[in-house]
């Protein structure tokens, strides 16, 4: 058999037109050349079978080598997904020394629910409407609507519909609400409502439904079309009256 | 901010971007850092919304490499025998492919330039042309041409 490596002084020059040969980098008359003298030449034809079959090793061996992405990447790509937010930092970081996960109590779809638990920190009205209509979106602070009531505007986002769609957060006492309402005509209906519910160290663990866990984040995620506004983009939707 | 796409594109690229750092890195640890930290870059960061997800993210991975992962000296390991690698399997039925002979290649691969082993792989493993191995690498055409066939020319001797 004849010894392969033993190449002319052309051998690198042989050998890159081999690689582009494989890699389907000839073309037309270069590629018509270089079949015929594969084609003639039976040294040339076993050092490409050699080529190829070196690669596919490097193919087997290099899938054998990354079977998987660490946990953390793909967990951290997962969070950037379901994190369509403002530029401005996320509400929930204002809000909470320890965990808080959220339970929801009434579940509706483009739809008024009434059935609300008689809980006025959740009931859509006048007040609550008129925040929705006239504030802007903040990462902390509140706004006090009634003697009660303080609430907060996370994020407006188009949905599917061409509806605007706001979160938001009220808090009444211990009690902190999040919610979803979009436009419908000139109103505002509530969509979701989810009651959070902290991981207090000093209070002890609360129970919540693992199920009813993120219902909020996940109707932002079914429903929303688009990322939300931002600062600006807002401030003229609130400015043209939510048309 | 990535838009929805370029998130989904990025999940699926994350594979071939592993094995893109492993071989920068030539340490499975290192190829894991690298990865991170160019999720978190291209997360940071984000990119042109007429951007090739998979050739900006291996740009990004690259310059990474160079900048920051050079600069703690870490060293290549040309290491003639050991593999560094998550466990091939005994037998590999799909490939047909022993266990040793791909702890071989391994080996041999192991050997060569960083600059061989990362433009081979992108040719070979990952499909790409020699055009987009251009932009990742940032290297003439001619380069890369160049460091694939000396790759395989050097595969082809360490496995005779």
């Amino acid at each position: 058999m004849a010894d392969i490596h033993k190449l002319d002084i052309n051998g690198l020059r042989t050998d890159e037109l081999l690689s582009r040969y494989i890699d389907g980098d000839l073309k037309a008359g270069a590629l018509a050349d270089f079949e015929e003298k594969l084609a003639n030449d039976p040294t040339l034809r076993l050092r490409l079978e050699r080529f190829q079959k070196h690669d596919q090793l490097l193919k087997a061996a290099s899938r054998a080598n990354a079977t998987s992405v660490s946990p953390l990447v793909v967990a951290r790509l997962e969070q950037a997904q379901k994190a369509k937010r403002p530029s401005w930092p996320r509400a929930a970081a204002g809000l909470s020394l320890a965990a808080s996960i959220a339970v929801v109590v009434t579940v509706g779809l483009f739809g008024l629910n009434t059935d609300l638990g008689g809980n006025a920190g959740f009931q859509m009205d006048s007040k609550l409407a008129a925040a929705l209509t006239t504030q802007g979106s903040r990462a902390e602070g509140w706004e006090a609507i009634d003697d009660t009531r303080d609430f907060r505007a996370v994020l407006t986002f188009p949905a599917a519909n061409g509806n605007w769609c706001r979160e938001f957060m009220v808090a009444s006492g211990e009690e902190h609400w999040r919610g979803v309402a979009c436009r419908n005509q000139d109103s505002w209906v509530t969509q979701v409502m989810a009651r959070e519910v902290f991981l207090d160290q000093s209070a002890g663990y609360r129970t919540a439904s693992a199920g009813d866990i993120d219902q909020v984040s996940r109707f932002i995620d079914a429903e929303a079309t688009d990322v939300a506004l931002s600062r600006s983009q807002e401030t003229a939707v609130i400015r043209d009256g939510w048309h | 901010m990535l838009s929805d796409a370029q998130q989904t594109e990025l999940m699926a690229e994350l594979l071939g971007l592993k094995r893109f750092c492993l071989s920068l890195t030539g340490d499975a640890a290192d190829a894991d850092d690298l990865l991170q930290l160019t999720v978190e870059r291209v997360l940071e960061r984000g990119m042109p919304a007429d951007a090739h997800v998979a050739k900006w993210s291996y740009r990004v991975c690259r310059n990474i490499w160079l900048d920051e992962l050079r600069s703690r000296e870490v060293r290549q390991r040309y290491v003639a025998t050991a593999v560094v690698s998550e466990g091939v399997a005994a037998e590999s039925a799909d490939d047909g492919f022993g266990r040793v002979e791909l702890e071989r290649v391994d080996a041999a691969m192991q050997t060569l330039p960083e600059e061989q082993r990362s433009a081979l792989l992108l040719v070979a493993v990952e499909g790409r042309s020699y055009a987009e191995v251009s932009e990742i690498l940032d290297i003439p055409l001619g380069t890369v041409m160049s460091r694939v066939a000396r790759a395989r020319r050097s595969l082809a001797e360490k496995l005779e």
